[in-house]
């Protein structure tokens, strides 16, 4: 009977360690995560077809001066956009954060936005467009970005597709609930806008 | 009466022994129900899902090269008409490739090599690298101003997005894998002083203190940044109005 006990007991024990084992592997493995990146890829994907095809385009009229300069032009304008030297117009989103929030935060919210495929950022009015803009805690507490200090509300321009950008925002574990979960008592506004209008990045800085 | 008594003892130890035989089978049975399920639907499709994932990243690294190709094609078309086209728009449009991290960059700066170290048994957390320390790592080089960075041959850009799939990171939707190597141009000095603020990175820099993640800095005369070679297609952004 000792030795049957014994068994059971080992058992028992063998059993409940794989079952947590397979439960830890799962939690790893978000399924909605994990969904989310195939949504992504495969929309980065399909965005490389639509560049490749109208990169052929552009080289079945480089030959040709006047198509040329117009692919040229076309070029300039789109680097200008990437680049927040010019200012955009467009369609998107406007995320208003009523509360103080830490550098993290900013770092993170920025990477769902474009992740969402998000075109061109701003944080209360300052154009996020190139890669020395970096959010630094100064010692008060506040942010501070290229020179300016941000200060709450906290205003989250994007320009892309709105209905897109906000889903992925508002979905389960993304960015507003957990934002929410840290600060409970912030209010976190969303709004689908038809025309944003996002300044260029500051030429003086 | 003592023959009656030792049969009841028989009795009672033989269903006891069935009875424990019994529990024995049902622990048997669901000790391999266990591990089909954690071999079998859940398992088996994350797998697919991977595969999937692994597709894609196949088809986006075969469109890479097509569209490096036919870039190249047209530059070099667009060399051979230079003097016919307007060359202020050939070099203002270099310049603002530049500017937006979609050519490649050459200058002083830093490497950083980021490694995990033994998993410790009260925090396995600890010992990995996560997507969010690389982004507070790249924030922190953002302030301080640098002019370009990659992270294992990816080049980062404003809108370039660094993200967890479970235990994997992708850096520009590109499935990255530790160690890192981070790469940045920029003023030396300027780098290395942002580096040793603990207050920028504080979880980061806490588990570097403790060893659980292995820190490298090395300073460099000359580094060599990729050029950005993912997707970005201006569908909705209008800079003519």
């Amino acid at each position: 009977m000792i030795i049957t006990g014994l068994l059971m007991g080992g058992l028992f024990a063998f059993q409940s360690k794989s079952v947590t084992q397979a439960n830890n592997n799962y939690n790893r493995e978000s399924r909605s995560s994990i969904f989310k990146e195939i949504q992504v890829v495969k929309k980065s994907n399909q965005n490389l077809n639509e560049q490749l095809l109208d990169l052929e385009k552009q080289l079945a009229s480089s030959t040709d001066r006047e198509a040329a300069l117009e692919t040229l032009k076309k070029d300039i304008s789109k680097y200008e956009a990437i680049s927040g030297d010019k200012a955009i117009t467009g369609p998107g989103i406007a995320v208003t954060v009523q509360g103080e929030l830490e550098a993290l935060w900013f770092v993170d919210m920025i990477n769902e936005l474009y992740s969402a495929g998000a075109e061109g950022v701003s944080v209360n009015g300052i154009r996020l467009a190139q890669t020395s803009l970096g959010f630094d805690t100064i010692p008060n507490g506040q942010i501070l970005i290229a020179g300016d200090v941000l200060e709450a509300p906290y205003v989250f321009e994007a320009v892309g597709e709105g209905k897109f950008m906000s889903d992925s925002l508002n979905q389960s574990g993304g960015i507003i609930e957990r934002i929410l979960k840290a600060n409970p008592e912030y209010q976190i506004n969303i709004e689908v806008k038809e025309k944003l209008n996002l300044k260029p990045v500051n030429s003086a800085r | 009466m003592k023959l009656e008594k030792a049969l009841n003892s028989i009795n009672t130890l033989i269903i006891s022994f069935i009875l424990a035989g019994v529990l024995i089978g049902i622990l048997v049975a669901a000790q391999f129900q266990s591990s089909v399920a954690a071999n079998s639907y859940l398992v088996d499709e994350l797998n697919a899902q991977k595969n999937l994932l692994q597709s894609f990243d196949d088809d986006r690294e075969s469109l890479k090269l097509k569209i490096a190709s036919v870039r190249q094609q047209i530059e070099e078309n667009r060399q051979k008409m230079q003097l016919s086209l307007e060359q202020g728009n050939l070099e203002r449009l270099e310049k603002l490739k530049s500017l937006a991290g979609f050519n490649k960059l050459i200058g002083k700066g830093v490497r950083i090599l980021l490694a995990e170290g033994k998993p410790n048994n009260n925090q396995p957390d600890a010992s990995f690298i996560h997507a969010a320390d690389l982004r507070d790592l790249v924030n922190l080089l953002r302030t301080a101003r640098v002019e370009g960075i990659g992270i294992n041959g990816q080049r980062i850009i404003a809108g370039s997005t660094i993200t967890a799939l479970g235990s994997d990171i992708l850096i520009n939707k590109v499935k990255v894998v530790a160690p890192f190597e981070v790469t940045a141009v920029g003023d030396v000095s300027l780098i290395s002083n942002r580096l040793s603020d603990q207050s920028a990175y504080p979880d980061l820099y806490l588990r570097i203190k403790n060893k659980e993640i292995s820190f490298q800095l090395e300073k460099l005369e000359q580094l060599s940044l990729p050029a950005y070679d993912g997707d970005f297609i201006i569908k909705f952004a209008n800079n003519n109005a």
